[in-house]
């Protein structure tokens, strides 16, 4: 009897394609065992879908711009001293006044971007009003 | 139940593009709300654009950014819209 499976089992071994196969199986039985967890059958963790990831990606993106803007204050700033300085030191006075107006342009653009999500809202709130809310038709 | 699932039946039967609308007032929804976003995202590139420009001394990108601003809040308003113009010119054409 033993003898007998002993022969099977070595038949077995010598044909490739069952040896792939056992081993294939013993493989999937390893994965089986090692990956056992805990099957969450309840209600998915709370989550806004789409429109709010959509909104967070922007809310995230208008940071960083508004970061950028802060850094360009800064060297806006500095640079247009500079340069007014360096005009009025050669001979060219007129150049600090375009200093003053340079200097108000690059602190308008930082509010703008300071106040994008306000300003956006309120057009947002503004035209939603015009937003279509019947069916649509079709031929 | 048995009368909800009736009507549900008889409106899929009488309705049978019922689904199809579904899905196309949830597509617009989404488009509507990324055309949202976008403006947004444009009024912060514009400002920063022009505050990149005044800082490099050439400050005339600031008159483009208006410019920027309200082709974007027509692009907003014809996605509100769409459907309406999407119905005027089906109600035109058929």
């Amino acid at each position: 009897m033993v003898q007998a499976i002993r022969i099977r089992i070595e038949r077995w071994a010598d044909d490739p394609i069952v040896r792939a196969r056992f081993i294939g199986l013993l493989g999937a039985l390893l994965l089986i065992l090692t990956n056992q967890s805990i099957a969450l059958a309840g209600d998915p963790p709370p989550s806004g879908g789409m429109s709010e990831a959509i909104a967070s990606l922007a809310k995230m993106l208008i940071d960083g711009i508004i970061a950028l803007s802060a850094i360009l204050l800064a060297i806006g700033v500095a640079t247009n001293f500079i340069t007014g300085m360096v005009e009025t030191m050669v001979g060219r006075p007129g150049g600090l006044s375009t200093t003053w107006m340079r200097i108000a342009g690059i602190v308008l653009c930082f509010v703008g971007a300071i106040f994008t999500i306000t300003i956006a809202n309120t057009i947002i709130d503004t035209l939603k009003s015009y937003k279509s809310t019947g069916g649509i038709s079709l031929p | 139940m048995i009368r909800q699932t009736m009507c549900m039946v008889s409106l899929a039967v009488f309705d049978p593009l019922g689904e199809l609308r579904g899905v196309v007032a949830e597509l617009l929804t989404l488009v509507i709300q990324i055309v949202a976003v976008l403006l947004a995202l444009a009024i912060a590139t514009g400002f920063l654009e022009a505050q990149v420009s005044y800082v490099v001394g050439a400050p005339s990108l600031l008159s483009a950014l208006w410019v920027k601003i309200g082709a974007v809040i027509i692009c907003l308003v014809i996605a509100l819209t769409a459907v309406s113009i999407s119905n005027t010119l089906v109600g035109i054409l058929f």
